[in-house]
């Protein structure tokens, strides 16, 4: 079962660098697995942990977060936020018990259109051996 | 007027709260008539009543038939307490199953000398704990760990008087009367670590205090009395998730400057049981309200 099963994985991406990066994958025309929903935000310190938690539970098999890279951030330190409640996540995530590896992290540059199809393809992989989001059947 | 209460699993710390009213207790049972209450009167069975009082959290199938029943009984249905307003401190059994539960309580920590019951004609534990509102509506939600009695004779007067239930919009922070300055903890520190300096904010001193993303209500008691504020009175106006919204502001108020805070695997490994702290009342009312069962957790 487990070998035609595709993730779904929730992309947040800062309008920055992240979007930007897939648009750069996009337009290079980079093959990468669309496993990925984006959801464009303006900065990924905007992302508030509760979107990750309710992604999470609606059934999304993995949540990545996409911004610049650290020193780059459009607002300053926007990303230097995000990577404490990205650590402080996966914590709790595995308390509750979720694989931390679900929620991933990963700064991608404006020009970087190959590091983020890299990622794509990197994320699916490991999520097609994690296996289904399990959580949401059982959530009442 | 007639006034019933039902207790479902719990300590019976809010019954105790009603009666700490003392002589205000007495105001107001010139205006109801309480006709059930386990805990404090003998009466077993009950009529159609006006207002009904949930206590305690659901944990077993007895305790939903108990709710329904009060549902079907009960033209204004009132939750006291964090258990059933949220799921309350039993509601962290949903990191754990029933079957390790029961378990752990009866078969591991048993007393010396004390035998295991055969377990007949006892009530079956649900799977999982849910807040009262996710079972039947409600009309009103009194919360707290117990509530504050001053707090539950100004909601209950509210609701005998016919009118619609307002809670604070605001948070705990807003009532605190402790000393705040600029919001930047260097360091994450448990309560009773390093000297605690009670004339200034609690949290920007490293211990973690729910009051900034807690509901205003019950006059900071635990920052009065010297203690942080655990998050009893639920998540504030517009919060759904109380502990994401900790998770967020603890990570936003760690200072980009020192080097400790600096590291976030550090700033994540010195915040112990993040869950246990973060949901201590309101883990059964939150978006992932019960552990998931992965092999490779961890």
């Amino acid at each position: 079962m487990k070998e035609d099963f595709e993730p779904r994985i929730l992309g947040f991406l800062c309008n920055w660098c992240g979007y930007a990066g897939a648009d750069m994958a996009g337009t290079s025309r980079i093959q990468y697995p669309a496993n990925v929903r984006i959801i464009r935000v303006m900065c990924s310190g905007r992302i508030d942990p509760s979107m990750i938690l309710t992604g999470l539970s609606m059934g999304a098999d993995g949540v990545l977060v996409v911004g610049c890279h650290l020193g780059d951030c459009h607002y300053v330190k926007g990303n230097y936020r995000t990577e404490r409640r990205v650590h402080l996540l996966k914590k709790m995530l595995g308390d509750m018990g979720f694989d931390p590896s679900r929620l991933r992290l990963e700064w991608v540059s404006a020009s970087e259109g190959e590091k983020f199809s890299q990622v794509i393809r990197d994320f699916a992989e490991k999520l097609k051996k994690i296996g289904p989001n399990s959580a949401v059947k059982e959530m009442p | 007027m007639k006034v019933v209460f039902e207790s479902l699993s719990g300590c019976a710390g809010c019954e105790i709260a009603v009666l700490d009213l003392h002589e205000g207790l007495l105001d107001l049972l010139k205006r109801v008539e309480l006709t059930y209450a386990p805990i404090i009167l003998d009466p077993r069975t009950f009529d159609r009543s006006e207002i009904g009082i949930i206590t305690g959290s659901v944990r077993t199938d007895e305790d939903v038939e108990k709710v329904k029943a009060l549902r079907e009984k009960c033209t204004t249905l009132v939750t006291l307490g964090s258990c059933s307003c949220f799921g309350g401190v039993p509601g962290l059994a949903n990191l754990f199953s029933p079957e390790s539960i029961v378990k752990q309580s009866h078969e591991v920590n048993v007393a010396p000398g004390s035998k295991i019951v055969e377990k007949k004609d006892i009530p079956r534990l649900e799977h999982w704990i849910v807040p009262v509102d996710d079972l039947v509506n409600i009309e009103a939600k009194i919360p707290g760990c117990p509530p504050p009695p001053k707090f539950i004779a100004e909601q209950l007067s509210t609701l005998l008087n016919g009118g619609s239930q307002r809670l604070s919009k605001k948070t705990v922070c807003d009532e605190c009367d402790l000393q705040k300055e600029i919001k930047r903890i260097d360091k994450i520190r448990r309560w009773g670590e390093g000297k605690t300096d009670f004339s200034k904010c609690l949290l920007e001193q490293g211990y973690i205090c729910l009051g900034i993303a807690t509901r205003a209500g019950c006059e900071s008691r635990c920052i009065k009395a010297g203690t942080p504020c655990r998050g009893c009175f639920g998540p504030a106006e517009k919060v759904k998730d109380a502990g994401a919204k900790l998770i967020s502001a603890i990570a936003s108020t760690a200072s980009l400057d020192s080097p400790e805070a600096m590291n976030p695997q550090q700033l994540a490994e010195s915040f112990i049981d993040v869950v246990g702290t973060a949901y201590r009342f309101t883990l059964a009312s939150s978006i992932i309200r019960k552990k998931a069962s992965e092999g490779a957790a961890n």
